[in-house]
């Protein structure tokens, strides 16, 4: 880089001015702060929550919030680049002082929704909220929180650097020059994220539809600043991004809404054992047809006994024919299969598992309800936008070595659903292989 | 170089197909009040934009004391650029403005601009935008003012102020500048306003150097002759003067020149009253806008 001691002294300076100046840091902690507690009572009043929802749903929106957050804060920043540039200071100082000061209130906005997260716990082990079901085994662990922070530190820092990176490109390239610039780009970062087995479909399909809204958001705050530019008119380029800016809010609002909306459905509140209940089983990368078609299954007959192994998986055909034609929960991305386990099977199938999930495991099956209680540490906490990559390790682990010999790669998660414990099974390469996991459960 | 605070070569300024500037070149003189003249849309803004760093030319060279502005950081500080049409962010109060002021820049006398601030009836928490468009532009005098920059632009400074503050902004510019010795600019196009406070006028129209002068010298280029038709005739050929203006009771001519010079003394001798032109008119003529007959026309 090369920075003079007065080029160091200004940057200096230019970040002084902007902790003085910029008003957007208190408005940024505040936005993320009601984001994250409108979130937080969303999954605390919803039906059927637990601890396992919210921590996904906490992980997801925040990460959200956050992003939007740093889109507006980059976008309403650009209409008053001209405000500071009435300050002195050159082009690079400027710009050294500004990416210092973003990855600064990223840093901080990452801090805060952690802070957000501890009062959380904090409050919900205090008040015991609705405790028949609901929060009696709130988990926190330190490693899968710092992991949290990190990934979502890591993936704002790299959104802010592909929308700064097209700021960039405008710039210097000119609008359509730097689109196609940043298409290419774009494209082969895609097929390098698929490539990738850390994100998910879902987190790619996230990653991507945000950068390209930030695309058509900067495109067209590139031409409101372009025409206003000739008439010197430089606060209406400022309202204009602030407009726009808050549209872009609005619509983040509407997506909380829709997936707080979706969370309410998840699960029933307790569970019937003599019900019927039919999950509809998404999977973003089939049709919705391939999904009808071999996605249904059917929790039923949960007679509990000791021999309870009781997923019981049917074609549409099958539901069918047993009366059942509708689908009536969504559960969410990417889970194919429920298995609800009875601990000495569980035991029989998995042979190498930690010894101390399954000692520690005990059965209640009073009521006819089929209670499984795990210690509160080898309750898996979820991962990102449909994907389970925080899974306890030592699970995760044991159920890779497994499934390694068959030469699969596949993960395990664990939910609860009021009372009961699910496995979800899936495959990482995201290859529906319900068979898989059938036989496997069956062969071992 | 070292007598001079800005030197230009070649500096041309396009937006798209329009010029804004047009290959100017000009060394400006250090340590002088320099008044920047011209017509609305002349290049006045876009020369200082390009002077202080905030915009690039599209082609030619800027140099100010000895650095250039857009990448020597140790010459950024060195200017300070007011102008109203910089947004200073709406919602702060000028108590924060004077405190940004402070911050960027090492020789802000805070303490100065509280006096003037308090001297102008500016109410130091009053919000920027809630102040009217001539305490705007005081604001930015004022912060300007007490910069304290070896190059301080004021662009348009007295834009929306009364009679009674434009003559002390001029008064408090004057004996700052004395007290702190350093090349001033002021950008107007109402000449008269700063005449008395300006040591050289630069003059540009439609994006090109007019010319660049000392006051006294400006005041020197032309006359102003009063006289009957044929009395001008004799004096005067076409290439004398710049301006004429022929009406049934009198006529007269704005000719090149001293009003002490030959041309007005040989005119004086037959008779016709002399008078010398305010370094305004000789601007105003100068870039042959005294002839409106475009108005004239309008209700024909």
């Amino acid at each position: 880089m090369g920075l003079k001691g007065s080029e160091i002294k200004n940057i200096k300076k230019h970040l002084r001015l902007h902790i003085a100046q910029n008003k957007l840091l208190k408005e940024a902690f505040v936005f993320i702060g009601i984001i994250t507690l409108f979130l937080e009572v969303c999954m605390l009043v919803a039906p059927g929550s637990n601890q396992t929802n919210i921590l996904m749903g906490n992980n997801i929106m925040v990460f959200l919030a956050i992003i939007e957050v740093i889109i507006c804060y980059n976008l309403i920043t650009l209409g008053t680049r001209t405000e500071k540039s009435m300050y002195p200071g050159t082009e690079k100082t400027r710009f050294i002082a500004r990416i210092i000061f973003d990855v600064g209130i990223i840093t901080l906005s990452v801090v805060t929704s952690g802070i957000m997260d501890i009062i959380l716990f904090v409050i919900v082990k205090i008040v015991h909220f609705n405790s028949s079901h609901l929060y009696q085994t709130i988990l926190f662990s330190w490693k899968e929180f710092v992991m949290k922070l990190i990934f979502c530190f890591g993936i704002m820092i790299l959104l802010y650097a592909v929308v700064l990176m097209f700021n960039s490109l405008i710039n210097k390239l000119g609008l359509i020059k730097g689109i196609v610039v940043y298409a290419i780009i774009l494209a082969i970062s895609t097929v390098v994220l698929d490539n990738v087995s850390v994100f998910d479909a879902g987190s790619r399909i996230f990653m991507v539809s945000t950068i390209i809204f930030g695309i058509i958001i900067i495109v067209i705050s590139y031409f409101i600043e372009t025409s206003v530019r000739k008439t010197a008119e430089i606060d209406r380029v400022n309202m204009a991004l602030r407009i726009v800016a808050g549209v872009f809010v609005g619509m983040i609002l509407i997506e909380m809404m829709k997936f707080s909306s979706s969370v309410l459905i998840i699960g029933p509140e307790t569970y019937d054992a003599n019900e019927t209940r039919v999950f509809k089983l998404k999977f973003p990368e089939m049709s919705e047809s391939e999904v009808t078609e071999n996605v249904l299954f059917k929790i039923a007959d949960i007679e509990c006994n000791d021999n309870c192994n009781i997923i019981k998986s049917m074609s549409i055909e099958e539901a069918k024919t047993e009366g059942i034609t509708d689908c009536n929960v969504d559960i969410s991305d990417d889970e194919l299969m429920v298995v609800i386990r009875n601990p000495q099977v569980e035991y029989e199938l998995y042979p190498d598992m930690a010894k101390d999930i399954i000692e520690n495991i005990t059965v209640d099956d009073q009521d006819n309800n089929l209670q499984l209680i795990m210690p509160e540490k080898m309750i898996a906490m979820n991962g990102f936008a449909g994907g389970y990559y925080n899974f306890h390790e030592e699970l995760r682990k044991v159920t890779h070595a497994i499934i390694a010999k068959r030469g699969d790669r596949c993960s395990v998660a664990i939910r609860k659903y009021a009372d009961l414990e699910f496995y979800f099974i899936y495959n990482e390469n995201s290859v529906f292989s319900k068979e898989l996991h059938l036989d496997y459960c069956r062969d071992e | 170089m070292g007598d001079y605070s800005i030197v230009v070569k070649g500096l041309t300024k396009k937006y798209g197909k329009k010029h804004a500037l047009r290959g100017i070149d000009v060394s400006l003189h250090k340590d002088e009040i320099i008044g920047l003249v011209g017509a609305n849309g002349s290049g006045k803004t876009t020369f200082f934009n390009i002077c202080s760093g905030l915009d690039s030319p599209s082609e030619g060279e800027v140099s100010v004391l000895g650095m250039n502005p857009r990448t020597d950081v140790e010459a950024s500080e060195m200017i300070v650029y007011s102008n109203m049409r910089l947004p200073v962010g709406g919602t702060n109060r000028v108590v924060d403005v004077l405190r940004y002021y402070e911050i960027m820049y090492d020789n802000f006398d805070i303490k100065f601009a509280m006096k003037l601030v308090r001297m102008f009836d500016l109410s130091e928490f009053t919000k920027v935008d809630k102040l009217s468009t001539g305490m705007r532009s005081i604001l930015h005098v004022i912060c300007g003012i007490a910069a304290r920059c070896e190059i301080t632009i004021f662009d348009e400074p007295i834009n929306g102020i009364d009679v009674s503050k434009r003559k002390m902004i001029n008064k408090i510019i004057m004996g700052d500048y004395i007290e702190h010795q350093r090349t001033i600019f002021i950008t107007t196009h109402i000449l008269s306003e700063i005449d008395n406070l300006v040591s050289e006028i630069m003059l540009i129209n439609e994006g090109g150097l007019v010319f660049y002068k000392g006051i006294d010298e400006v005041r020197e280029m032309m006359f102003r002759a009063d006289g009957d038709k044929e009395q001008l005739d004799s004096v005067f050929d076409e290439k004398d003067y710049c301006f004429r203006q022929d009406g049934e009771m009198s006529s007269f001519v704005i000719g090149y020149g001293s009003p002490n010079g030959k041309l007005a003394n040989d005119a004086r001798n037959k008779g016709i009253k002399i008078s010398s032109v305010s370094p305004e008119e000789a601007c105003y003529y100068s870039i042959n806008i005294g002839d409106n007959k475009e108005v004239e026309t309008l209700w024909d």
